[in-house]
């Protein structure tokens, strides 16, 4: 019997360890047993049951394809190992740099806020540009405002900016994470499932906080400039919705940044292995795609001035991209 | 000793077909089998437990933890409503598939 044990365990032996598997094997060393034993009764010799019992066995590859396991063993070789506490590090470090560069993306919202919000009450409606202020303001105070909101405006900008690539640098360690198969073991693998359904109420309230922020702001553009002085109002209430885009955008991030911690370490969804060569072609032209819009996006403002209108460029290519994330993941697929 | 290749197919059916009798398990199976097909056709153990996968994926038969025999807790299978469908299809397939079969065979 021992042989038929050892057998059996030679062929799960490069097997995920789980209750199925646990299930599947006791049954067939169960029937086999029973075989065994048959055989045995039926007078033949131990050698002779034992050389039909494993005979009648089969071809396991057939039964693990059957349980789409079939290419376990390939896949194996290359695939990243994460254990429990690296599990642990890459979620601390994760949602602590997470909160980080959320941070840094609201300081580049809330620049051009101060902008406005500093130019506005200096009574200069054309904040956006600042030769006017600087140059035909010479004997009013304004110029000195202006030229404070300016700078205050750059300085909260590279605070922004600052921050976002501090964090980004940081977290680079961990791109494996979306570019590499993973193996986590199933200690890391249920505390990752447990922390994961622990955030979802939190995930969910915090994208919901964010969308009404953004849906509520330009009420408050609105409210802000019937109210007041019209022209101070206006301003005013652009940097409120500045803010609350803010802090809306701070929200996204840093929940977006945490459930998807989880979603890449469990390798859900967009992180399925067979997803992940999807993955690169969009972060690829995402890397090129972003800052373009940074520069296109500062040119076009101080260029002309319009900070009332540019931002539009945001909304509209955040769509493109998000529709041509969505054609590059039709066309993998098939 | 019968092909492999050609029975494939079939090895949903010839199960499905023991269980509308009465729920069995693993060995009983192959054991019903090769007694039927007197020696003929022996199921392989990998075989047996790739169709009781595809089969309860499928929900044409359930499992169910039977009571222990010899100290050995078993797990056994039962047909379901769909599998009973499916089985009258094989059926009828095998039917037309005979009847072809042996406009070639001389």
């Amino acid at each position: 019997m021992e042989i038929i044990k050892n057998y059996l365990d030679s062929m799960f032996a490069n097997l995920p360890v789980n209750q199925e598997m646990i299930k599947l094997k006791e049954d067939l060393y169960n029937n086999m047993e029973d075989k065994y034993m048959e055989l045995k009764a039926d007078g033949h010799s131990e050698n002779e049951a034992i050389g039909t019992v494993i005979a009648n066995f089969g071809n396991i590859d057939e039964l693990f394809a059957e349980l789409g396991i079939g290419s376990q063993k390939k896949e194996t070789v290359k695939a990243r190992k994460v254990g429990q506490t690296e599990a642990e590090t890459i979620i601390k470090d994760k949602r602590f740099w997470g909160k980080i560069i959320g941070i840094g993306v609201s300081l580049c919202i809330i620049a051009p806020g101060v902008l406005v919000l500093l130019s506005g009450l200096t009574n200069n409606v054309s904040f956006g540009n600042f030769n006017l202020i600087v140059g035909n303001d010479i004997n009013s105070s304004g110029s000195d405002i202006g030229l404070l909101s300016l700078l205050s405006f750059f300085i909260v900008l590279a605070m922004g900016i600052g921050t976002i690539i501090v964090g980004g640098l940081t977290l680079e360690k961990y791109n494996f994470l979306q570019k590499e198969v993973l193996e986590v073991s199933t200690s890391a693998k249920n505390y990752i499932q447990q922390r994961k359904s622990n955030y979802q109420t939190r995930f969910t309230l915090h994208i919901v906080i964010g969308i009404m922020l953004c849906i509520l702001s330009p009420m408050f553009l609105i409210i802000v400039a019937s109210l007041g002085n019209p022209v101070t109002g206006g301003s005013t209430g652009a940097a409120v919705l500045l803010f609350m885009v803010a802090l809306a955008v701070y929200l996204f991030v840093s929940a977006g940044t945490e459930m998807d911690t989880y979603k890449q370490l469990l390798q859900e969804e967009d992180y399925k292995p067979e997803n992940k060569q999807e993955n690169k072609i969009v972060s690829a032209v995402a890397a090129v795609i972003w800052p373009l819009t940074v520069i296109v996006y500062l040119v076009w403002s101080f260029t002309t001035g319009s900070w009332a209108i540019s931002w539009i460029i945001w909304p509209v290519v955040g769509i493109a991209f998000g529709a041509f994330s969505a054609v590059v993941s039709i066309i993998t697929k098939e | 000793m019968i092909s492999s290749d050609i029975i494939r197919g079939y090895n949903d059916t010839m199960i499905l077909s023991l269980l509308l009798k009465e729920p069995s398990y693993g060995y009983e199976i192959s054991k019903d089998i090769k007694e039927l097909t007197a020696g003929q056709y022996i199921m392989k153990e990998t075989t047996l437990y790739s169709a009781f996968t595809r089969l309860e994926k499928n929900q044409y038969i359930e499992s169910f933890y039977g009571t222990e025999t010899n100290g050995k807790r078993r797990t056994y299978y039962k047909i379901t409503d769909s599998g009973k469908t499916f089985y009258n299809e094989k059926c009828e397939e095998w039917k037309v598939t005979k009847e072809v079969m042996e406009k070639f065979i001389s």
